[in-house]
């Protein structure tokens, strides 16, 4: 991919989160939210040489429903330090429940579940040390909401999440590559589908919903 | 060398043995309904050659109406024969086979890592580690059918890697997969995925061209086929269905409910937006990957364990809490490793909730159970790891970490012991509906004295376990067996055999019978009645009082 198309597809993902943001929130979340989105492409394409996981990571990270809106978290409040540190990793967690206060929607969308898997395992395959840093990221991540009782968000969870789903996606336009064009193309057209149709439910969840 | 692995194994058979077997007819205390149907079906089909209900030898047995898949009743069959109609004969074969599980899981580590240099120290970690592990041992002990069937899909998966080689174990692992689908519901999902995924991985040496090799494949797949047709109607009739349709994601109501309230809140309830983001396929698809990924939450797996009270320790998670690092290093070395046998390991741990998955009561672990064998193999290659570290680095700090985190691990497994054999039955003391061999015991030599007894239906089934425990003689009980209509759930019960009636107890109104014994709980009867004996659980809270008139 050339610099310049590169440049135009981040400068779109960050006019999009501002805008986003912007809608739900007020002028500073915005911008600070922008500049995260810009940090998790400098950091990506820093650490793993590739600026197409970095678009993907930041675009995953711009709409993902978490982000869009930074809601609350409300994670089990009544149970033990070690239940409550395990429960961040709990994959409905992520994907189904959520457990704030946009119903009907995960932190991420559903159907990205099987590229995190694949990212992980991509992540697992990287060489160098310092890649797997994503994974210590991941694990202390929750800490800070588990020792104050979640006062503080996990953000520090998204940032990790967001890269090892790139991982995944970016190995799955790998494989498409070597596949037949009309293959390729189906997928494509799928995965836009599933994304576009996900991303407008959490707008639902998010407009209509939330109200009530 | 050799001769050191055999006794390791031994010493290891022989901790899974004591495990399984010591007091099993005691621990869990009590004896619960499904038990009591699997031990009295067997003594009737010994009896007469025919089930509670007159069916001769059934590939299915009727039993509550949740028509039991038959195979372990045939197993307890030659034991009630040895031992006589009690505990031990029910529970025993699933304790022996999951003895045997533990040895195959030795073979079978041995068999899917066999290229590599450390395969047998890795394959005695892990046939170890399912000695003592919780989730194992839990339905080692009792009767279960679900034990029997991770056995059978365990033998028949290391007879698949066997036949690779000699292609005469196919006939071995038809066997064992067949065996697997008439012992249990969830095989019948779970055994197609692994045959898809154990084809798949060796697809090369599984479809070769060679006759001597393709005629044992073939005459296998035939067999497996004719021995599978009788399942076929036990699986589509109604009868069959009865108990899935009682328990799947669709007899829930909640996400159809869901659905109705989200479109309530759109302007327009009918529009194009409100169906198209919510509609039966979005709920139940959400509501289906919920379930199936919640059998993935390390709480389930590490902490609190299943909700059931009769599949569950107290604080007790599935797997020991100390395994949460081995399990977590394992899955990491595992995949980063390069050998394409690590991924049965890892797609077997991802098929293994899908029968679980497509009912409503998410997590379970006993529907889930084969889920174990994974798990295991897994944490075992976190255990080799941490010690080839050690061995690696022989420093101090190692040293002293490795024995600290041993002795956290033995202090977790005299927890568990603790917990499942002090703890246990104070608890949940209902679980495996305790006092009814007492009950009994007390109303037999009695009961002539009396026109009628009547008992409460307060604890699950109390007709089958006076059966059992009466040794009721299956010819006079055949003729009067009546089950009711079912429930929701998939469930009838028996109301009266003989002089015995179990219904609710309504003092006001049975205060007025003459000359009988009324068996209620301890609101059931009041105080001043003539009560001639009470029953307590092991927590000393009553379980039964028994009232003369």
């Amino acid at each position: 991919m050339s610099k310049k198309y590169r440049f135009i597809i981040l400068f779109v993902i960050l006019i999009l989160t501002f805008g986003f943001r912007f809608c739900s929130l007020s002028f500073f979340p915005a911008f600070s939210g922008t500049l995260i989105v810009f940090f998790v492409y400098l950091l990506s394409e820093k650490l793993f040489k590739n600026s197409r996981v970095a678009l993907i990571a930041s675009f995953l990270l711009a709409t993902s429903p978490w982000f869009i809106f930074s809601p609350e978290e409300k994670i089990g409040l009544d149970s033990g330090i070690i239940s409550r540190y395990l429960a961040y990793f709990s994959p409905v967690y992520f994907f189904i429940e959520g457990n704030f206060n946009i119903r009907y929607s995960g932190l991420f969308y559903e159907f990205l579940l099987p590229f995190f898997f694949l990212g992980i395992y991509m992540l697992i395959k990287k060489r160098r040390l310092v890649q797997q840093i994503i994974f210590f990221w991941l694990f202390l991540g929750p800490i800070p909401a588990v020792l104050t009782f979640n006062k503080v968000g996990i953000f520090n969870m998204i940032v990790p999440m967001v890269i090892i789903i790139g991982l995944g996606i970016d190995k799955f336009l790998i494989w498409l590559n070597s596949k037949p064009r009309f293959i390729a193309a189906i997928c494509c057209l799928l995965f836009a589908i599933c994304y576009l149709y996900s991303f407008a439910r959490c707008l639902d969840s998010y407009y209509v919903h939330s109200a009530y | 060398m050799k001769k050191f692995q055999v006794f390791l194994i031994l010493l290891i058979l022989i901790l899974a043995a004591f495990l399984r077997l010591w007091k099993v007819s005691e621990y869990p205390t009590g004896f619960n309904a499904d038990e009591a149907a699997i031990g009295y079906n067997a003594y009737s089909l010994l009896k007469t050659g025919q089930d509670e209900y007159g069916a001769s030898w059934p590939l299915v047995f009727k039993s509550f109406g949740d028509y039991k898949p038959g195979l372990y009743f045939y197993l307890v069959l030659p034991f009630v024969k040895i031992f006589g109609l009690n505990e031990l004969a029910v529970r025993l074969p699933s304790a022996i086979l999951g003895i045997l599980t533990v040895l195959l899981v030795y073979f079978l580590v041995k068999e899917i890592f066999r290229d590599l240099p450390f395969a047998i120290s890795y394959s005695l970690f892990a046939s170890f580690l399912l000695a003592i592990s919780p989730w194992h041992l839990h339905f080692s002990r009792g009767g279960w059918e679900t034990n029997t069937a991770t056995f059978f899909i365990t033998a028949g998966t290391f007879f698949f890697l066997k036949a690779l080689k000699n292609p005469k174990f196919y006939l071995l692992f038809a066997i064992c997969y067949l065996l697997s689908l008439y012992t249990y519901h969830s095989a019948r999902i779970i055994v197609p995925f692994l045959l898809l995924i154990l084809c798949l991985i060796n697809r090369r040496k599984v479809f070769r061209r060679q006759f001597d090799y393709s005629k044992w494949l073939l005459v296998s797949f035939i067999l497996a086929f004719i021995l599978a047709l009788p399942l076929l109607p036990m699986m589509f009739s109604e009868e069959g269905q009865a108990r899935f349709s009682g328990l799947s994601i669709f007899a829930d109501q909640g996400p159809f409910w869901a659905t109705n309230e989200a479109r309530g809140e759109h302007q327009n309830p009918n529009g194009i937006t409100a169906v198209v983001f919510h509609n039966k396929v979005i709920s139940y698809g959400r509501s289906w990957l919920k379930g199936y990924l919640s059998h993935f939450d390390l709480r389930f797996l590490f902490i609190t364990g299943d909700s059931i009270e009769r599949n569950k320790v107290p604080e007790m998670g599935l797997l020991y809490f100390f395994e949460i690092f081995t399990v977590a290093i394992g899955s990491y070395f595992l995949l980063k490793m390069k050998n394409k046998n690590k991924w049965l390991v890892f797609f077997w741990l991802s098929i293994s909730p899908l029968a679980s998955s497509l009912t409503f009561q998410t997590p379970h672990a006993l529907r889930a159970h084969n889920m174990v064998i994974p798990l295991t193999i897994i944490s075992a290659f976190g255990v080799y790891k941490i010690l080839q570290w050690t061995k690696e680095n022989m420093s101090s700090i190692f040293v002293i970490g490795l024995l600290g985190y041993c002795f956290i691990g033995l202090l977790n497994l005299c927890y568990y012991l603790r917990q499942y054999y002090v703890e246990y039955p104070k608890r949940y003391p209902l679980a495996w509906e305790h006092g009814f061999k007492e009950l009994v015991e007390l109303v037999e030599p009695i009961q002539d004295k009396y026109d009628q007894i009547i008992i409460t239906d307060r604890y699950d089934q109390p007709y089958i376990l006076f059966l059992f425990y009466l040794k009721y003689p299956p010819e006079k009980y055949q003729p009067q067996a009546k089950l009711t209509m079912r429930d929701r759930f998939g469930f009838g019960t028996v109301r009266s055999f003989d002089k015995f009636e179990f219904r609710k107890i309504d003092w006001e109104e049975d205060k007025k019978t003459r000359n009988a014994l009324i068996i209620g709980t301890d609101e059931e009867i009041p105080d001043d009645a003539n009560i001639i004996k009470t029953i307590y659980f092991q927590n000393n809270q009553p379980v039964f009082q028994i009232a003369e008139r």
